[in-house]
This record gives structure tokens, sequence and C-alpha cells, in this order.
């Protein structure tokens, strides 16, 4: 057993993630170290558009590499960040969640990471043809006449569509089928409901991109004339089609990472959490809402005004299960015994920054004030903190959360803890100003601007340049720990959900007998924290 | 190490108990993907067709067309007819039902292909209007699904003529005939936005 | 074990439905010929096109007889198209 453990993730056999492989570790691992790289080549692309906006006038960049790099930083943060490295925690922890050895489908899972990975080169690929340059919201007619580039970041985003699909077909079917003996939907840790929610959105609303995408294509490429004005094409059925899964997407980048702040609060205020079944409940009502809301993206577009009035009203419904969830994670620590450990401390951060993030969604779901701040640094400022505040606090809460149970190593806390500090420091100092210059006129997009402006974008700029610098107290730490950081025993937070009862790293086929559940996954203070739901003891 | 060697068949308890397949489900979900794929063409199509009026309609072969999705409509008949053949294992007529599937469908290509030329020749092309591009566009990616099912309707076709499948196996070709029928019904939603109103 | 008497019964509904298929399908294109206002034209290929679909989805993909949770995993996305489709169209 404990050569078992030792080889499925040992240190001599880093090679296998290099190649084809059907078990969800490994995939959930290609996709979490692919997905990191990305984040690392997105943040290099916003430390050039920061260097470019420190002062006003074109310094760093002209004109079009300006375009070409604004693009390509948000495609890579949204296509080949967020998403995918959701995926990826979705890969490794959903089968070892439910009790099972696997996805319902492992080479479909294997399928989906080598297609991400084809995508994600040929996006950047596309850097060598000239670059995409029509943002990464691609709109036409800017889009059909951008450069080669555009073709090839179109072909991408399919693949990428594709992919992301597959998972989400992938995931839904491991969840229903292939739940251990005593796991109830009633018993499923709130990760998988959120993953259960989000593969709901992905499966309905990126098909839609990938025909709207295809449109562009042929456009490009066949002489199709959807979007030529000349022939009475129509813009605004790009808009329609793109943003029927563009804000799906962003209910797919923050509901996995809210699964993962559900599952760090319990264990790190030894809590029950507050509010189970509406936070499950909250996930799906979220699901279901975001797929009304898209044009309260197209406010300005043009679109028949009287129609965006029931956009504004679904907008701000969909805050409701949101605040629940808010509420819920709050009286969750209330009065708990809380370890202010470095998970607990980006779920904490999570909470403030999300909230700046929602309610300044709340404020863009107004027609009124959306009409004055679209198309601002206002709105950059908002997806900044939902996006990074949200889902990246996330993320890093949730590799730190599940380091031990991945690579069977501790990672340093002191480390961890500076990596947090120069985060949360980094990303306020980033974004807040941007809703002040944003309200005050500057335009997103735009690679210069008026005068007025500079001490807000110096202040972001410097804001940036720690959240640079603060990747770096997090790589030194997870690279010298997964080397020879300290032995991690299987459980070392004192978890309940079902990866915590069998060794870190887990064996092959995740567990040595199939687990049997025989109670919720959070009953902190209900029962001693070692008497694990699963019948099967800890191995080793 | 014990090896208690889980068999795959355990793994699936849950879909069991709730009295469904994971290889049915998986199918049902990857037509709801595709639902909302063509959904995009559709939308695209509607949009042009509601908003852009054109004469170029007047063009479409209803008649002809008609009597295409008749034949695709028959070919979801020989498949179930073929299914319902394998249930009381009877192998052989599976393997004629399927090569009447792959024969109508191919027939309905040619179909498709004969007034794709008719239409050309009347300067009805991918350029010509936003008519001419939405058409083509949403009848071809149809086209190329029924190719896939061709193809994939073959590949049972060998299997079958190799015994592959018998009265305790229908899985494969219960999953084939649902992406098949759910291109048939896609057919009818297109032959109805296109042809008829 | 299929008794003759089931083997029959399902043959007898396929070709039942097929034969309906057909007959809808030729009555659609008759009714193309006879020149009706385009509302009233509409709403009844609609409505006859649903029929037909609906007919295979329950019959041939077996909907009728199998579990509820797939007759849901269709109908929610095609709901949703056609939401999708009014909403794009109107605006």
């Amino acid at each position: 057993m404990e050569a078992t453990a030792e080889t499925s993730a040992g240190r001599g056999n880093w090679r296998r993630y290099l190649r084809w492989s059907t078990d969800h570790k490994v995939i959930g691992i290609q996709y979490l170290v692919t997905t990191f790289i990305f984040f690392l080549l997105g943040g290099l692309l916003a430390m050039l558009v920061r260097a470019e906006l420190l002062q006003p006038g074109m310094d760093v960049l002209d004109g079009v590499q300006y375009n070409r790099v604004m693009t390509n930083h948000g495609s890579v943060m949204i296509f080949l960040w967020v998403i995918p490295v959701l995926a990826g925690f979705g890969n490794y922890l959903v089968p070892l969640m439910i009790g099972a050895r696997d996805m319902a489908f492992p080479r479909l899972n294997a399928l989906s990471y080598w297609i991400f990975l084809a995508g994600g080169l040929l996006m950047m690929g596309s850097f060598f043809v000239g670059a995409a340059d029509a943002g990464w919201t691609a709109y036409v007619p800017l889009s059909i006449l951008a450069p080669d580039g555009e073709t090839v970041w179109a072909v991408a985003v399919i693949l990428l569509g594709a992919s992301s699909t597959m998972g989400g077909i992938n995931f839904l079917t491991t969840v229903l089928t292939m739940r251990t003996e005593g796991m109830t939907i009633w018993r499923l840790p709130l990760f998988v409901w959120g993953m259960m929610a989000t593969s709901l959105l992905v499966v309905l609303s990126t098909p839609v991109l990938t025909a709207g995408l295809f449109l562009v294509a042929l456009d490009r490429l066949l002489g199709t004339v959807f979007f030529d004005a000349a022939m009475q094409g129509d813009p605004i059925l790009f808009q329609n089609i793109f943003w029927f899964y563009s804000h799906p997407a962003v209910y797919i980048m923050i509901l996995p990472a809210m699964g993962i702040i559900s599952e760090v609060f319990p264990v790190f205020s030894r809590k029950p959490i507050f509010g189970y079944k509406m936070i499950a409940l909250s996930s799906m009502a979220i699901s279901v809402l975001g797929l009304t809301v898209w044009a309260h993206h197209m406010f300005t577009s043009g679109m028949d005004p009287r129609l965006r009035v029931p956009y504004m009203v679904t907008s701000m419904v969909i805050a409701v299960p949101t605040g629940v969830k808010i509420f819920s994670w709050l009286a969750t620590i209330w009065d708990g015994r809380i370890r202010f450990s470095t998970p607990m401390l980006f779920a904490l951060g999570f909470i403030s920054m999300f909230l700046i993030g929602g309610i300044t969604g709340i404020f863009l779901a107004a027609i009124p004030f959306d009409i004055h701040v679209h198309d601002t640094y206002f709105i950059v400022a908002h997806l900044h903190f939902v996006l990074f505040g949200g889902s990246v606090f996330g993320i890093y809460a949730g590799l730190y959360y599940w380091f031990p149970k991945i690579t069977g190593r501790m990672f340093d806390e002191k480390l961890g803890k500076v990596h947090f500090l120069m985060t949360f420091v980094g990303t306020n100092l980033s974004y807040l100003p941007m809703f002040l210059v944003g309200i005050l006129g500057m335009p997103r997009r735009v690679a210069d601007y008026a005068p007025e402006f500079t001490q807000l974008n110096q202040l972001a700029t410097l804001g940036a340049i720690i959240l640079a610098f603060s990747t770096l107290p997090f790589l030194y730490n997870a690279i010298v720990s997964w080397a020879k950081g300290a032995q991690a025993e299987a459980n070392p937070w004192r978890a309940l959900t079902l990866e915590w009862s069998t060794s870190s790293p887990p064996p092959e086929h995740n567990f040595p007998t199939p687990p049997v559940v025989r109670g919720g996954p959070y009953d902190y203070g209900e029962k001693p924290a070692e008497a694990l739901p699963a019948a099967a003891p800890a191995s080793d | 190490m014990s090896s208690m060697a889980v068999s795959h068949h355990d793994e699936f308890k849950a879909a069991k108990a709730l009295g469904i397949s994971h290889l049915k489900l998986g199918m049902w979900l990857f037509i709801a993907s595709e639902v909302m794929f063509f959904g995009g063409l559709i939308a695209a199509f509607l949009n042009f067709k509601l908003n852009v009026p054109t004469d170029e309609i007047q063009l479409l072969d209803v008649a002809l067309v008609g009597v295409n999705t008749f034949i695709l409509l028959t070919s979801s008949f020989t498949v179930v007819l073929g299914l319902d053949a394998l249930r009381q294992d009877k192998p052989q007529r599976l393997a004629f039902f399927l090569g009447m599937t792959i024969l109508l469908g191919v027939v309905f290509l040619g179909g498709q292909a004969y007034e794709f030329s008719q239409l050309a020749q009347q300067g009805v092309t991918l350029s010509s209007s936003v008519f001419g591009s939405s058409f083509y566009t949403l009848t071809s990616f149809h086209g190329m699904h029924v190719l896939i099912g061709v193809l994939w309707a073959l590949r049972n076709l060998l299997g079958t003529l190799r015994g592959k499948y018998g009265a305790e196996s229908v899985e494969g070709i219960e999953l084939f005939g649902l992406y098949w029928h759910f291109v048939d019904i896609v057919w009818i939603v297109l032959f109805t936005l296109i042809y008829l109103i | 074990m299929q008794t003759p008497a089931n083997e029959s019964s399902h043959r007898l509904t396929y070709v039942l439905v097929f034969l309906i298929l057909g007959g809808i399908t030729a009555v659609e294109i008759g009714l193309t010929f006879l020149g009706l206002p385009r509302a009233t034209a509409r709403a009844l290929f609609l409505t006859l096109s649903l029929a037909k679909a609906v007919m295979v989805a329950l019959f041939y993909m077996h909907l009728k007889y199998d579990h509820r949770l797939y007759a849901y995993i269709f109908i929610v996305p095609v709901a949703l198209l056609a939401i999708f489709a009014y909403l794009t169209v109107a605006s």
C-alpha cells in the first residue's frame, strides 16, 4: 500500500504527467499545472498592459500591439486559466469526493485535456500570424476585419469549448451514476454541487458560442456575409450569441470556486456548514438564472430598449442566491474555532473581495448606471474583483487546501501567509482605483488616457507589480514543498469529505475498498473528526 | 497488497439504483449540447429570415426536399426495426436494416447535394445574401451530422457482421439510434423553419 | 425474454408511428400549395412538425418508456433554444 501510494505520484514518475493517462488524478494534475503556466503568461500580458498604462502617451507599446496584448490577456485568463483550472480541480476531486474510482468516461476525460492543450497552444501560436486584437469579446465587424491571428484564435476557442463541453458531460454523468453506497444527493460535498451547477451551464451554453465562432470563421474564410453590414449582416446577432455563452461563463468561473470556499470554511472553523441545502440549491439557482441575463452586456448596443428591462430584473434577482451563500458562509464561521491557515485566509479574502465585485455587479444591472459606465474601467474593476478577488482567491484556497492530498507533502505555512498578504494588498491596490477612474470616464480597451487619470493608473500599476511578485512565494512554496516538503498524512486538516479518508496522495484506484457513507460531509462537532463517514479506514 | 479488483461493473451502482445507464445518460447530455449548437445556427437563420426579407426563399423546392425529408424519416424507421430485430436476437436482420439506413442516409445526402447545386445555379451561394449564408451553413452542418451518422452506422454494420451484437448486448446500437433519431428530429425542425414557414 | 406477443406489439407501434410521420409530412407538403395566410400556415406547420418531433422522441428514442431524466435532459435545452432564438430575433 505504501509503495503504491508513493509510486502513483512518485517523484521519479513525473514523466507520466507528460503522457496520455486516463487516471483522473493524473489528468487533474495535468490541468492544474498547465493552467497555472497559462496564468503566469496571462499575468505577463497584464504587466505589459499596466506598463503601458503607467503613463499617458504611447511609451511601451504601439496601438496594435496593445490591442493584441489586451485581447490575449483576457482570452488567456478566461479560456486557459480560470475555466480549465476549475475543471482540473473537478477532475481530481469529484471522483474522490463521491467515493468512485474514476470519472464515468476516463478516455473522454483524457481527450478533454489534450484538446484543451491543443487549443491553448494554438491560441498562443496565433501570435506568430498576427495575434487576435479584437478583444476577448471578438465583436463583429472588427473581428472579421482583424488579421489572420483572429481566425486562429476563433479555432482555438472552438477547440477549448469542445474540451469544456466534453468535461461537462463527464462530470454530470459521473456524479449521477457513480456515487458510492450511502452517498445520496443531499450528502454530496458542496464542491460537487458547484461542479454540477457549472457543468449544467457548460453543456447548455458553450455550444452556442461554438456556433457563433463558426459563423465568424465562415465570414473570414468562406465569404459568408452574416456580419457584413453592406449585405444586411447583423452585429447584434453576434453579441447575442456571444453573450449567451459568455455570461454563463462567468458563473462557470465562480461556482466551483464558491464550492471550494464551502469546503474550506467548515474545516477551518470546526463547525458544520450553515444552510447546506440552501447553498446547494443556490448554486443551481445561480446556474439557471445565469442563462437568462446575457443581454445586460448589450444595454448600449442598440438592442430594442424595452427588451433591456427583463434583463435588468433577472440580473438583480441573481444577487439573491448569491447573498444566501455569503450569509451562509458567514454564519458558518460565526462563533467557530477558526484556524487562520493559508486556505482559510484566502477563503476569508474571497468573501470581502467577491462582495465588492458582486455589489458593484448589482449597480451594473441597473440600466441607467450601466449606460454611464459601460466600456469604462468601472467594469474592469468589477470583473477583476469577481474574477481575481473571487475566482483566483478561491483557486488559491483550493490549491493550498488540497496540496497535501495531491502531492503527499505539506507546504510551508509562513510562505503561504506572505503570499496571501501580497495578493490581498496587490488586488485592492490594482483594482480599487479602477472603479474611480472608470466613473470619471476612462474608457477600457484603449491604450492611452487623459492626463487627469494618471495618479490612479499609477496606483493600479503598483498594485499589479505587487501581484506579479506575489506569485513568487507561491511558486517557490509549491515547487520546493512538492519536492521535499514534510510528508502529509491522509487527513492533515481533519476534514470529513471522502478524499481525506484515503492516503495522500491516493492510490491508483482511490480507495482500497469502495467507501460506504453514513453521514453528511460537514458533521463537525457531532462526532470525533477521526470517525469519518467512510467505513474503510484511512489506508496506511 | 490485496488486489481488490473492483470490476468496472460495480462502479455504476448509483446508476442502477436510479434505473439509468451511464452511457445513455452521456449520450442524452451530448444530444443536449447538440441541441444548443444547432440552436445558435437556427437563431442566426431565423434572425435573417424574419428580419431581412428576401426573394431567394421562393427558389426553394419544397416538394423535392419534402421527399428527402420522407427518406430521412424512413431511415429512422429502419433503425428502430433493426434494434427491434437485435432484441429478438436476429443480428442478420439488424445488419439488413443498418444497410438500409446507410443507403437512405446516402440518398438523403445526395438529395441535399442536388438541391444545393440547383440553388447555386440560380445564384444562391454562401456569399449571395444573408439568406444564402445562413441557409447553406445550417443545412450543411446538419448534413455533416448525417454523414457522421452514416459512418457510425457503417462501423456498426461491420461490427454486426463480426458478431459483436446480440440480444444481450444492444447498447451500442441503442446509442447509435439515439444519435440518428436526434439528427432526424433536427431535420424535422429545419424542414419546417426553412421550407414550410 | 420477449414473448411473441411483445415482439409484434413493438413493431406495430413503430410501423404506426412511421405511417403517421409520413402522413403528416405529405399533408405539410400539400398545405404549402394551398396559399394559406401566413400566420395560419405558420401555426399549422409548427404544430404538425412538433407532433412529428414528439413522436420520434417518445417512440423511436424510447423516451415514453425510459427514465424521465432523459426526457428532461432533452426538453430543457429545447425550451432554452426557443427562448434564445426568440430573444435574439426580437432584438
